[in-house]
């Protein structure tokens, strides 16, 4: 019997063998690869200064623990709805933990319940928790009073005896650390009645209207002799404005966190001094506390991480 | 009666009449047979298989690129933020989103050399990725290289980024930027090793930058990338390495 049509069986047979070798083929590109358990940290921006310090904190911490961390903001400070959904994208991939920078604490309070509910752990880091801490929430934050405290201390020392007029700037109601740093700063001067707060100026995400708020107190008060900026982004306006109208030396500027380039600021002297907290250790704390509650402890109680005043003066000391 | 049904059923006649002995030869030999049959079309199809995924894989499918945006239809890239629309001949982010992406090409390509001309429209920073994968809507959501221009230091910037940014090199350009003025920017990368060279549109060389890292990622697809300032971009052009660029 010579080659004719195939039987049945080896029409079978071959068909194994070629699902076979098609599945031998193509199973290392579709296999699973096993992933480490993952947690998530969502700041309100990325990119600048303190959030890549409290992501490489908190990187840190998690790969100590043999755990992933998801990094990921808005591009904008001010946009919630990103930061809701990439926290929704977070609850759905089953994270084990969230590290939060929320950019407004009321509009996230609704996803805050959803992760506590699920028993999923919650660090709160750069303001306030927006609801209240407990078993599964809790906050690793700058000590707003020493914040303030140090900035009142380096203005009055800067005025002198003579004290003068002073303003704040950057006050935001979506981000209550910059109102608490206010707050705190106006109880330590009214014990100087010598210096004059006047003006609260309103605060933004944006680095153009900062500088153009920042300009119209400047304008409105010419005989203003020091500017405390609450925020980041407050202190680079505030930084634009003095340069722009060539004040430099005569209104003292005291700023908040920081920036991509406001150390820079401090060295070259266009920002009198910056007070600041060890971001590193910020990310870092937290990360360790919400790994901590991952494995079963209690979260600890809202944290708050000391700041320091940088000045020309220690730069050397702080590089 | 069919040639087939006329096989079968001589092959069933010549069985019966087999002694033991020559049966069980039979059942072997067809065993053996489905075994090499089974063999042949597993190893025909693992080959096939492998070949087809060797030539998607390949880090050289596709290349040459180029992109003219000649037309309004630019459905194959992919926008992570940003603004995006074609406009004589260029592609343009009329956003000023940080970190906004549009991304083209291969997942695979490796070792290659991307320029394309690049103007910033307002202060900030906008340039190329290379080699990017695991994109996002984010700041420095993807994984890749990043070769731009930057208005606050007035420098040529090269970095990395895996979801975070690591900054390899800072060159400070012979003049300072222009918004709106076509610069030439043309990255050359070879396994870590990444070059950049960057003229003014009247071919002034303005700035090159040559810096090898520790670790990168080998593979990716090409990207345009903008930072505080929007962008525009043309003459995209991907070529595979070789000895003469």
């Amino acid at each position: 019997m010579g080659i004719g049509v195939p039987s049945s069986r080896s029409l079978l047979v071959l068909f194994l063998g070629a699902i076979s070798g098609f599945s031998a083929g193509i199973f290392p590109e579709v296999a699973p690869r096993a992933h480490p358990p993952e947690i998530t940290f969502i700041p309100r921006t990325s990119g600048t200064s303190l959030s890549e310090g409290m992501r490489s904190g908190a990187d840190q911490a998690a790969r100590e623990a043999g755990f992933r961390l998801y990094w990921n903001a808005p591009t904008h400070e001010d946009d919630v709805d990103r930061q809701i959904s990439l926290m929704s994208s977070a609850l759905v991939s089953n994270t084990r933990g969230l590290i939060l920078g929320p950019t407004n604490g009321a509009a996230l309070t609704t996803m805050l319940n959803a992760f506590v509910a699920r028993h999923i752990p919650v660090v709160i880091v750069q303001t306030d928790t927006p609801i209240p801490a407990g078993r599964y929430i809790t906050s690793v934050t700058p000590d707003q009073e020493a914040v303030a405290k140090l900035a009142a201390t380096r203005i009055l020392q800067a005025l002198g005896n003579g004290g003068g007029q002073v303003a704040i700037l950057g006050l935001d109601r979506t981000a209550p650390e910059t109102l608490q740093r206010s707050r705190y700063f106006l109880q330590y001067l009214s014990g100087h009645p010598e210096v004059q707060v006047v003006a609260g100026q309103r605060g933004t995400s944006l680095a153009q209207e900062a500088e153009q708020n920042a300009g119209e107190v400047l304008d409105a008060f010419p005989h203003l002799k020091a500017l405390f900026a609450v925020s980041a982004t407050a202190t680079a306006g505030a930084i634009q404005a003095v340069g722009e109208r060539g004040l430099g030396r005569a209104v003292v500027l005291v700023g908040c966190d920081d920036d991509l380039f406001s150390i820079r600021n401090v060295r070259e002297g266009s920002l009198d001094s910056l007070v600041i907290t060890d971001n590193e250790r910020v990310g870092y704390l937290a990360a360790k506390a919400l790994l901590n509650a991952i494995g079963g402890r209690d979260l600890p109680q809202p944290w708050h991480v000391e700041p320091r005043l940088l000045t020309r003066n220690d730069f050397q000391v702080h590089q | 009666m069919s040639h087939l049904q006329l096989e079968v059923e001589q092959a069933g006649q010549a069985r019966a009449q087999s002694t033991p002995e020559q049966l069980r030869h039979l059942a072997f030999r067809d065993r053996a047979k489905d075994v090499l049959l089974f063999v042949f079309a597993a190893v025909v199809c693992f080959v096939l298989t492998r070949a087809t995924i060797a030539f998607f894989h390949s880090p050289d499918r596709r290349l040459p690129y180029s992109d003219r945006f000649a037309n309004s239809d630019n459905a194959e890239w992919t926008a992570y933020g940003g603004n995006w629309k074609v406009e004589n001949g260029s592609m343009v982010n009329e956003s000023n989103e940080r970190g906004a992406k549009l991304v083209e090409g291969s997942p695979y390509w490796a070792d290659y050399t991307f320029q394309a001309d690049v103007a910033l429209r307002s202060a900030g920073d906008a340039g190329l990725i290379a080699r990017v994968s695991d994109a996002e809507q984010g700041v420095d959501a993807y994984r890749g290289i990043y070769v731009g221009l930057r208005t606050r230091d007035q420098a040529l910037v090269i970095g990395a980024a895996d979801h975070d940014w690591e900054e390899y090199a800072s060159y400070p350009l012979s003049s300072s930027i222009v918004p709106n003025t076509w610069y030439h920017v043309r990255v050359r990368l070879e396994g870590c090793k990444v070059d950049a060279i960057v003229a003014r549109e009247n071919s002034t060389e303005v700035g090159r930058a040559a810096i090898t890292m520790d670790s990168c990622p080998l593979r990716g697809r090409i990207g345009l990338r903008s930072y505080d300032s929007g962008g525009m971009w043309k003459h995209i052009r991907v070529t595979k390495l070789s000895a003469s660029n």
